[in-house]
């Protein structure tokens, strides 16, 4: 009796079904989003990884024989000195020079690496390269002009530690963090470490033209060597999706290196190391301020086996010509977490916030 | 299999699937684009399964099961971006009142229970697929189905 109530009453409600097809968009819209996302995340991890990798036998070879260029600023070794024991930020930043003396560069990608006191994880806080900031000495303006003011010197080489310092120094300004570290990776620095490892080999789901060689990447898999892959990772252009399309290419890229190194072994070979440190030379540029940098390397190492947790969505989108903002309640809380030593307290507080 | 085929051929029998289950359009599309956006993500996981379409099934009503653990609930209904509106059908119920009652007292059920007699009485499965589906022995099915049956019959003698 009820049970064919039942029946009837489900086949009449069957017309309150939704039509299909603005589901079926979301569900594609959500996706990509969702798919991005978990790749900036894996490629966040990737890249430092192959940091902290190439990292390694800078340190060793500095030990060895200390090449005062390759060592900037404060990393002359005093022995005594411990990794201080609290939570520790380091600054990643990946930047494209454009051309000669004159142009300068800008920080194109911005990334915190947050390690807490106890060293159980890696945390990853994306920086929106438009983030509208006030920049020490320079007044308001994007945060990856920062690097430019910081690391532009009139008709001389470009400062990159001087461009990674103001930049530290203005996301202090802005998150009450201080930084124990800073790495800045270059195009060149990226062509070379592609070279040392062999090539990658990257997948592309459509063809792309680059406007600065006319070479065209034809869809699917190819293998690429480091000029060929430094081209294509500059190319926005023309691509359906511009700059959003150049950040996918950069992290399928990272995923690609870091495949190729864990598939050589070269993780744990320092031979191997040591010549792709010797490569990338000065595509490279690490400043660790007063921190001890084999004791800092001995800290992230035991990290870099956890999976780092990624943290987005800490920024809305801002008002005016294309400036992004802090989220003021989401960021606030965060960078105070971070302040404390709670992230993992506060990151179990806002699941919403972790990137997967 | 590809994702868009199975899209195509399953989507409109998930989302009637997904209004038994939570009584209204908009949980069922948000209940069912969760899921399917997972589904997607993890799409070569999905085609290992024997039957990708009871797998999804599965994924669907566990996710609605687990609803109050906030696990879809705070992404979904939480979230910034509201999505484009649906339209809302016309309102029906007037017609015929007082056996929709029946699918008012459904909202009263717990949601396992609710599953269980969505998947008995509208999807028409067996007991023991019924079981598969919900992760749980066949005496529990038929525990949670009399249970269910005994508190409608109850609300029914209430009415009367």
């Amino acid at each position: 009796m009820i049970e064919d109530d039942l029946r009837a009453v489900f086949a009449r409600h069957e017309e309150l079904t939704p039509p299909v097809g603005p589901v079926r968009e979301a569900i594609d819209k959500v996706a990509t989003r969702r798919r991005r996302r978990r790749l900036a995340v894996r490629a966040a991890g990737a890249v430092l990884a192959v940091l902290t990798v190439v990292t390694v036998p800078t340190v060793g070879r500095s030990l060895v024989s200390a090449p005062a260029s390759e060592v900037p600023v404060g990393a002359s070794p005093a022995p005594t000195q411990a990794v201080p024991d609290r939570a520790l930020n380091f600054l990643l930043l990946g930047i494209e020079q454009r051309g000669g003396t004159e142009n300068g560069a800008r920080a194109d990608s911005i990334l915190i690496v947050h390690v807490p006191r106890d060293r159980s994880r890696a945390y990853l806080i994306s920086i929106p390269r438009d983030l509208g900031v006030e920049i020490p000495g320079h007044g308001r303006n994007k945060i990856n002009a920062a690097f430019y003011h910081g690391s532009h010197r009139a008709g001389a080489k470009l400062d990159f530690a001087g461009g990674a310092g103001l930049t530290a120094r203005t996301l202090a300004g802005e998150t009450g963090l201080r930084f124990d570290g800073t790495a800045t990776l270059t195009f060149t620095g990226l062509r070379r470490l592609t070279d040392a490892v062999g090539g990658v080999r990257m997948c592309l789901d459509h063809p792309i033209r680059s406007v600065h060689t006319r070479r065209v990447f034809p869809a699917g898999c190819q293998d690429l060597d480091g000029r060929a892959s430094m081209d294509l990772l500059r190319q926005r252009y023309g691509m359906e999706w511009g700059g959003h399309d150049r950040d996918r290419n950069a992290q399928r890229f990272a995923k690609a290196l870091l495949a190729k190194l864990v598939g050589q072994q070269t993780v744990t070979d320092p031979t191997k190391l040591m010549a792709i440190a010797k490569a990338v030379g000065d595509g490279l540029t690490l400043d660790t301020g007063d921190v001890p940098l084999a004791g800092l390397l001995t800290a992230v190492a035991s990290v870099a086996t956890v999976d780092p947790v990624g943290i987005g969505w800490t920024f809305g989108t801002g008002s005016t010509d294309g400036w992004e903002e802090l989220d003021p309640q989401v960021a606030g809380s965060l960078f105070e977490a971070m302040r404390q030593d709670r992230i993992a307290q506060w990151v179990t507080a806002h699941p919403r916030q972790v990137t997967r | 299999m590809t994702f868009e085929e199975f899209a195509d051929s399953r989507l409109t029998a998930l989302l009637r699937y997904a209004v038994m289950l939570t009584g209204d359009p908009h949980s069922a599309q948000d209940l069912v684009q969760e899921t399917m956006v997972r589904v997607q993500l993890n799409w070569r996981r999905v085609t290992r399964a024997e039957s990708p379409e009871r797998y999804v099934r599965r994924m669907l009503t566990n996710q609605y099961v687990d609803w109050r653990r906030g696990s879809w609930v705070k992404r979904v209904l939480l979230r910034g971006e509201p999505d484009d509106q649906l339209a809302v059908p016309a309102d029906h119920a007037e017609t015929s009142a007082d056996r929709d009652q029946v699918w008012s007292w459904l909202a009263g059920l717990p949601r396992r229970q609710r599953a269980v007699l969505v998947l008995r009485y509208y999807e028409d499965l067996p007991d023991a697929e019924i079981a598969d589906v919900l992760g749980c022995a066949v005496g529990t099915v038929r525990a949670s189905i009399s249970r269910a049956l005994s508190t409608l019959r109850a609300r029914l003698v209430e009415t009367c």
